[in-house]
């Protein structure tokens, strides 16, 4: 067995560690304003409706549309998710948790359906665990071109939107009454969701992407008392936890994806027991 | 400021949602100066006709001048403080970030908050008298505290008019009457105006009171008695019955 200091070396762990990194940075703004925003559901609704745009991008393959590539359809059908939960007629018309699940089943369903129309002789489509349950070792570096241009394009519009991001999330009613256009910067935060998701899949699949996005946002919620703040520990938590979970899965030979989500699972529970005895802790010292 | 200046001006409103009116033929006029109080059951359209104020929903007749604007653009004149219980207790949010929030508008789009901002905020919380708590999180506060830290949000905003919904709805009795001290106080300064669902919390403070269940009925009488209120409580029901016309405030001398 190889040392781990000497996987290091290996051009496809390399690109694994850094994938996860980024995608980690990108879960730390991102995740923290869908776990402010009480966007978990929609995130997995968006998450999973992409499902159907990778089966629909292969199916496009099989129809002679070869430069179709799944990361393609993923970003059509996530976004597309995310407008149409965003929109102001469905959001008023509708129950938004009922809209969610038809969202999310019918892209699962959609996908199944397609990839099973794909003649996989001649198109060489990936198995539904890489797809569900993520395919990190498979990261290409033009993966990573992608990936760091989203994450980009995330740091410049949480630098200039930061604080009406804040107010928006906080209160929606204020955020209109101070002349912020709700409307846009809605649609803006959701098509950052449906791209951080993206991102996502490439790395723990469609199934497991929430863990990576609500996770270390939400333990970070737990210590802090300012959004800023929720949003800079949560992304050191991801890159720490991921990369760990990642060279975990090296030298035991597990799942990646999975493997980061237990750990992540496993940092909840304790910050949740932690927190708890540090509030009891607390109240004891004050009331003596 | 003039003192005879009209804050709002409602003549002919109608609004609601979906076609259905919440509110209807309301007519209203409130002076520069003035503590208004509008009282009324719940469901009777007090939040409607706080939104339409606002501009967060159209009339669909009639006309809302704020300061003799359109409510789109009337409302930079106002300071709105909504209830504060509707927050996310676990949103991660400090006083002084929440007060912050009041400077937005005239920060426009630029990305960062001026040192003339943080002294507006800082200047907006001693009024409150909540200027040590400036560094904590929101949750921390008890409810008084949480009131008076959306007061100063709306003061940092340097409104003509405070807009107030339910300020006393989940405070206790002492709490109450220190919040009504404050507004009386901040009254020297601009307009107040607020809406509550509870007649127990209309008291000698407020200078004008209306009625509002889906009508608006009014009383130009200054001096609030017990029999007033229970008039104002049951008018809804006795006015339309009798089909007494609904009468507008007429302009009155505030004393000053």
């Amino acid at each position: 067995m190889l040392d781990l200091v000497d996987y290091l070396d290996v051009p496809f762990v390399q690109r694994m560690l850094i994938a996860g990194i980024l995608a980690s940075l990108a879960c730390g703004v991102i995740g923290t304003l869908v776990v402010v925003r009480r966007n978990v559901f929609m995130a997995g609704g968006i998450s999973h409706s992409s499902f159907g745009g990778i089966g629909f991008a292969y199916y496009m393959q099989h129809l002679g549309l070869t430069w179709f590539d799944p990361m393609l359809g993923a970003v059509l059908f996530a976004t597309g998710a995310a407008l149409l939960l965003g929109s102001e007629p469905i959001k008023r018309r509708y129950r938004e948790d009922s809209t969610i699940g038809a969202l999310w089943v019918i892209g699962m369903a959609v996908g199944v359906l397609l990839i099973n129309l794909v003649d996989r002789n001649n198109i060489r489509v990936l198995s539904f665990e890489a797809i569900l349950f993520g395919n990190i070792l498979l990261t290409s570096t033009s993966d990573l071109v992608v990936i760091g241009a989203i994450l980009c394009i995330i740091y410049i519009f949480i630098l200039f939107l930061f604080k009406d991001t804040e107010i928006l999330a906080f209160d929606e009613e204020f955020a209109r009454i101070s002349g912020i256009n709700v409307t846009v910067l809605n649609t803006a935060i959701l098509i950052m969701i449906a791209l951080t998701v993206t991102i996502l899949i490439k790395i723990v699949g469609v199934v497991l992407v929430l863990a990576m996005l609500t996770i270390p946002a939400a333990i970070s919620n737990l210590f802090t008392k300012r959004l800023s703040m929720m949003m800079l520990a949560s992304s050191g938590l991801g890159v720490i936890i991921t990369t760990a979970g990642n060279l975990i899965s090296i030298e035991l030979d597990t799942p990646p994806g999975a493997t980061i989500v237990i750990l992540m699972g496993a940092a909840y529970l304790l910050s949740l027991m932690g927190k708890s005895i540090y509030t009891r802790v607390l109240s004891i010292i004050r009331i003596e | 400021m003039m003192k005879n200046e009209v804050a709002l001006k409602i003549e002919n409103l109608s609004a609601g949602y979906d076609g259905e009116m919440i509110i209807k033929d309301i007519d209203l006029k409130v002076e520069h100066g003035d503590f208004f109080g509008l009282i009324g059951p719940n469901g009777g359209g007090k939040s409607t006709l706080l939104k339409a104020i606002l501009g967060l929903i159209q009339p669909a007749k009639g006309s809302i001048r704020v300061y003799g604007f359109d409510p789109s653009r009337g409302r930079k004149f106002v300071g709105y403080v909504p209830q504060y219980s509707s927050f996310d207790k676990d949103f991660p949010i400090t006083v002084q970030n929440v007060v912050m929030m009041g400077r937005r508008r005239s920060k426009g789009v630029r990305p960062w908050y001026s040192g003339r901002d943080l002294e507006v905020v800082k200047d907006s919380l001693s009024k409150v008298d909540m200027q040590e708590h400036i560094d904590r999180h929101i949750n921390a506060l008890s409810g008084g505290q949480k009131q008076r830290v959306f007061i100063a949000r709306a003061l940092a905003s340097e409104p003509r008019m405070l807009l107030l919904d339910e300020p006393t709805a989940s405070v206790d009795a002492t709490i109450e009457e220190s919040i009504y001290k404050l507004l009386t106080e901040l009254n020297k300064d601009m307009t107040i105006i607020l809406v509550t669902h509870d007649i127990g919390i209309i008291s000698s403070h407020v200078g004008t009171v209306a009625c509002l269940n889906r009508h608006l009925f009014t009383n130009n009488d200054q001096n609030i008695t017990a029999d007033m209120l229970e008039r104002a409580y049951q008018c809804p029901v006795d006015l339309i019955a009798h089909g007494v016309p609904h009468r507008v405030l007429p302009p009155h001398d505030h004393g000053g």
